[in-house]
């Protein structure tokens, strides 16, 4: 269904955060710390052998649990929108579950669990799912660029830090880098990942604040008039 | 002539009072939205965003369904193929009288 002109708000900003909407509510993707820190209680030794699947399994669920009910708590708090042309009411959840897949399944089952081949770079080791990860987060940054300039900045970090021998660069003996030490890394995703649920929600809020300001007085806006009600 | 002000008054007033106004304008950004959302997109109360469907649903110009969401209730809202016609007839009046009325000059009287 194509969205009715209307307003110079409505021409983009509204029908764009419509389309967002579900991206921009950044608590949801909190949970998914849970899945990812599991390789880091391997690492330290808090999970072992058979454990360590129940744990990785068992964090998927919770995750997914999780991040359900925060999309409820949106859902009340905030109130649902279905785009034009939508066809889905929660394209949150595919969203999550690109998240999931790219710290879980990819990093967190492949790699610890079955021993998969992780270098892209012979003598500087470094987990080809970092660069998975990276270009999806890129991605995501560039499918809503307005909104998310945060993700385009952490995937094209991530990205690069994935692809460029950082380890040779920094002097570091063969084979090592930065992003080979379990808890590093970690961490690195761990802030990216609260870094962009505070971001996407502030953002939320702060759009939906602006596009209140402006239907509250939608024909000043038409007309070139500010807030005020003066000509700007 | 004042006929650009004139014609102002014949603007469809179901559409042009500013909450509903408010309103339509987010529901013709999207397919539809609950109530909750139109709440904090107008920032009407309760009340007043109540009042508002209510005459927007009697004159046509949306659809209100209540739905489940579990045991939750919900009431989606929105714009029915007249209302989306009507806001964008609105709107392009509006636009069309903007124009007029930068052109428009009073005419002087000769003392």
């Amino acid at each position: 269904m194509a969205t009715t002109r209307t307003s110079t708000l409505s021409g983009g900003r509204l029908a764009q955060l419509t389309r967002a909407y579900p991206v921009l509510q950044g608590y949801a993707t909190l949970p998914s710390l849970l899945v990812f820190l599991v390789p880091l209680l391997v690492d330290t030794g808090l999970v072992r052998g058979v454990w360590s699947w129940a744990v990785a399994i068992g964090s998927l669920f919770a995750a997914d649990f999780l991040s359900r009910r925060v999309r409820r708590w949106y859902e009340h708090s905030f109130g649902l929108v279905r785009p034009a042309g939508g066809k889905s009411w929660r394209p949150l959840f595919a969203y999550v579950g690109v998240l999931l897949i790219g710290f879980a399944v990819v990093p967190g089952l492949l790699i610890r669990y079955m021993g998969v081949p992780t270098a892209v770079f012979e003598g500087d080791v470094l987990s080809w799912p970092f660069v998975v990860f990276g270009a999806v987060v890129l991605g995501i940054g560039v499918a809503y660029r307005p909104y998310l300039p945060f993700n385009v900045i952490a995937g094209a970090l991530l990205l690069s830090l994935a692809l460029v021998p950082l380890g040779a660069w920094l002097g570091l003996p063969g084979s090592v880098h930065p992003f080979s030490n379990g808890v590093v890394r970690l961490s690195v995703l761990a802030v990216g990942l609260i870094g962009h649920a505070f971001i996407a929600h502030a953002t939320l809020v702060r759009e939906l604040r602006h596009i209140q300001r402006e239907l509250g007085n939608p024909a000043a806006s038409e007309f070139g008039h500010g807030e005020s009600g003066e000509a700007v | 002539m004042n006929e650009p002000f004139q014609e102002l008054a014949s603007l469809n007033k179901i559409i042009h009072e500013p909450g509903r106004l408010a309103i339509v304008t987010a529901l013709s950004a999207c397919e539809s939205a609950d109530f909750v959302f139109l709440l904090r997109l107008t920032g009407l109360s309760k009340g007043n965003l109540s009042a508002h469907l209510s005459k927007l649903e009697e004159a046509g110009v949306v659809l209100i369904r209540k739905e489940f969401a579990g045991k939750v209730p919900r009431t989606v809202v929105s714009l029915t193929d007249d209302g989306r016609g009507s806001v964008r007839a609105y709107w392009e009046q509006l636009e069309r009288l903007k124009r007029e009325a930068g052109k428009w000059r009073p005419v002087v009287e000769p003392a």
